[in-house]
């Protein structure tokens, strides 16, 4: 089913890796629906590359790897649908998936049969290992054009390095024939075709490269329905809360699909309580998926996305390395004297209500903390 | 929810300008019944600059319509009769502190503005870029308009108009607008046009539903009549591109001719079903130019499995264009093979690795385009 407003999940690709396999996907899984996770959005689960062997068969298809999935994928696929759930896996432009796993490169037809005999609902079509001569749009338009041909609709995530990629138009050839190359020094040329391939997502930072709130302020206008900028996967590196109530907050002002690299097993209360917040949700799943607008001020950023029903998202982050307070400037905002109108929001997390101001408020934040608000005029 | 699809509707600019009165726009709106325009989906019926008084007025605050061209200056009324007719009623105002017409304007008003706006039972403003502050950033002027029109009390379509200064694609979805103006205006002259819509073809990668990338409103039909944004006229190819690329585009189709009087064939071209359809597409995803050294053919990704593919050829002599299949992402392996359905003819032809098509001079196809064993 084709889906208008950006989709929730975890990945298990770093968790497992080599050793993903249906038990632990479905224990996994059951974990999810137990906490809660499932029933507040989080539908899909990435298995990531390691789940068939690492040759095609004479065919040239991908071929399951039965000694971690007994009875395939079709029934790991169905038994998650059963669950309300949907398959994931990560999938590559190029010859090589990140584990090494046969990419699609060139065989994006076949592949796409593959995915569509097994269920597969979204691929995490990552951008390496592409052959210097092969291209990086066709090789994306081609996938896009296998999928909707398949007849099962996918949700298609790209994922590239876009430095990496940057280089590589140079040699890309007939494609960008006469296109003004010094437009790649200011470099988002790329992102302006992204739309027009069919991908329904796209991050523009390698997965190695940690997650960061701010990534992509300057090209955030290109976040839109049924093609959101990601901010890619967001890990959970502590116990505490706030750093991934930061992530998840970034993620739902942006539009940007919230994916969890983590063990749902391992996360403790409070984390799972952020997680299925309702508050950061109803930002991330407003139906318009504006993007914010992204207001720089002294110690830090304040991003504010209009949402339906007279409603508005406030995401303030303390940009510093100390305690320090973040102004918000109605001005810069949108208000004016004449509106006679006020403030009035609420801490999504903490559901504390900020006092009611006109014309500018202070935000205290410990270092690099952040809050996210739900905020009214009133 | 409004701006799901690109707004359609009509403005008086084109072929009015100040030339309007609230007897005109009852026959618009009368025309756009009877001829089928609303029937197939065009909604806004909307006013343009010179509607408004030259100040505000002194008691109330209020920009109130020009007597002459409403009756005691009274508006309400014709917005219950564009409603009793089952449309949506449109204006307009200006940033500045004066409008493109030097009428009354909107700057440090907003708010105000947009609730009076709200009460007169008005669905779309236009929000004009003249005569603002030198030393006022613009896009908070705009962001301005978006909030005053959310807390209007109303839902109100809001169509930005700044053409394309300050970087808009990069922040006016931030805004709350519905549509934004790209570039400078629009008049009736093929040259005119085809500047236009080449200038977007690199910008519509921010162009998304809610918000989408605004060229202008159409010239089909006008014919060299009309009054701003007339011109030397189009021939019937050249209109005939300019409506298959405005469609492809997803831009938001504002009528620019003279509703009561286009030709039937020209309504006809406006209202053809499936190039509607092809601009109403729920993901509203841009084209991409594709092969021949022009780079005139345009490819345009649909719901599902579809794609709307179309031939330009702003040449004076009939030609041949094509595009090798492989640049488009399909593959002798997949076992597929192209099939296209010309939009005007309903004729079926099957391709493999190079896609083709005749077209005569000044003049396009446009296909619908499928996979198929």
């Amino acid at each position: 089913m084709n889906i208008f407003l950006p989709p929730m999940g975890f990945s298990l690709e770093k968790i497992l890796g080599e050793n993903v396999n249906q038990k632990a996907v479905l224990k996994a899984a059951d974990k999810m629906v137990e906490l809660g996770l499932v029933a507040a959005g989080y539908k899909y689960l990435n298995i990531g590359d390691a789940w068939c062997l690492p040759s095609r068969d004479e065919n040239g298809r991908l071929v399951e790897d039965t000694s971690k999935f007994p009875f395939g994928l079709k029934y790991l696929s169905a038994a998650l649908h059963a669950k309300g759930m949907k398959l994931a896996i990560t999938t590559s432009v190029g010859a090589l998936t990140p584990n090494g796993y046969p990419g699609s490169l060139d065989r994006e037809y076949i592949d796409a049969e593959t995915f569509a005999k097994i269920g597969i609902d979204y691929i995490s079509h990552t951008a390496c290992d592409i052959p210097a001569t092969a291209g990086f749009f066709t090789p994306l338009r081609r996938m896009n054009m296998a999928l909707r041909a398949s007849g099962r609709w996918v949700f298609y995530a790209l994922n590239f390095d876009h430095s990496k990629i940057m280089d590589r138009m140079y040699y890309t050839g007939y494609e960008w024939d006469g296109a003004d190359l010094s437009e790649y020094t200011n470099g988002y040329a790329i992102e302006k075709w992204l739309r027009s391939t069919g991908v329904n997502s796209f991050c523009t930072k390698s997965p190695d490269v940690a997650f960061d709130a701010h990534h992509d302020d300057n090209i955030i206008g290109y976040t839109g329905t049924q093609c959101w900028l990601s901010l890619g996967d967001v890990t959970v590196d502590c116990e505490c809360s706030c750093e991934l109530a930061k992530k998840v907050s970034a993620c739902a002002i942006k539009c940007s699909p919230i994916m969890i690299s983590a063990d749902p097993a391992k996360l403790n209360n409070k984390q799972v309580e952020v997680l299925t917040n309702k508050g950061m949700i109803r930002i991330l799943k407003d139906e318009e998926s504006r993007a914010p607008a992204v207001l720089k001020t002294d110690n830090g950023t304040v991003y504010t996305k209009l949402l339906t029903d007279r409603e508005y998202g406030v995401f303030v982050i303390n940009d510093t390395d100390s305690e320090a307070f973040v102004p918000f400037y109605t001005f810069d905002f949108g208000m004016v004297y004449s509106s006679n109108l006020k403030c009035d929001m609420y801490d999504v997390f903490t559901n504390e209500k900020h006092p009611v101001f006109t014309d500018a408020t202070r935000i205290k934040l410990p270092a690099k903390g952040s809050k996210l608000f739900i905020m009214k005029l009133v | 929810m409004l701006g799901k699809t690109p707004p359609m509707g009509f403005n008086t600019w084109n072929t009015f300008s100040e030339n309007f009165n609230d007897e005109l726009i009852k026959e618009i709106a009368d025309a756009m019944v009877e001829r089928g325009f609303k029937d197939a989906g065009y909604e806004y019926v909307v006013i343009d600059d010179h509607w408004e008084m030259d100040e505000r007025d002194p008691e109330t605050g209020i920009i109130l319509p020009r007597p002459q061209k409403f009756k005691n200056q009274d508006i309400k009324s014709l917005v219950d009769y564009v409603h009793g007719k089952g449309l949506k009623m449109g204006i307009y105002t200006c940033a500045g502190v004066r409008t493109c017409g030097q009428k009354a304007a909107s700057y440090n008003h907003e708010f105000f503005d947009a609730k009076v706006f709200a009460d007169w039972g008005i669905d779309y403003v236009k929000h004009d870029y003249c005569q603002k502050p030198e030393t006022q950033d613009g896009r908070v002027l705009m962001r301005r308009m978006g909030l005053a029109l959310r807390e209007s009390g109303r839902d109100i379509l809001y169509a930005a108009c700044s053409w394309g200064q300050n970087d808009v694609w990069s922040w006016i979805r931030s805004t709350g607008a519905h549509m934004y103006r790209s570039t400078a205006d629009i008049f009736d002259s093929f040259g005119m046009i085809s500047k236009i819509y080449n200038s977007q073809i690199d910008k519509l990668g921010t162009s998304a539903p809610y918000c989408y990338n605004d060229i202008d409103m159409l010239t089909v039909g006008m014919c060299g009549k009309g009054a701003a944004g007339a011109g030397s006229g189009c021939t019937e190819g050249e209109y005939r591109i300019q409506f298959c690329i405005w469609c492809l585009y997803s831009a938001p189709l504002i009528l620019g001719c003279d509703v009561r009087k286009v030709s039937d064939e020209y309504r006809d071209l406006l209202c053809n079903k499936t190039l509607i359809r092809i601009n109403q597409d729920p993901e509203a995803r841009p084209p991409f130019p594709i092969g021949g050294i022009d780079r005139t053919i345009y490819l345009k990704q649909l719901v599902n499995d579809e794609y709307a593919l179309l031939f330009v050829n702003t040449g004076d002599e009939a030609r041949k264009l094509s595009f090798i299949s492989y640049d488009m992402g399909w593959t002798e392996n997949s076992g597929y093979k192209i099939q296209l359905t010309d939009i005007f003819t309903g004729e079926v032809s099957y391709h493999k690795n190079i896609v083709s098509a005749n077209v005569p001079a000044h003049d396009c196809r446009m296909f619908i385009m499928k996979l198929v064993k």
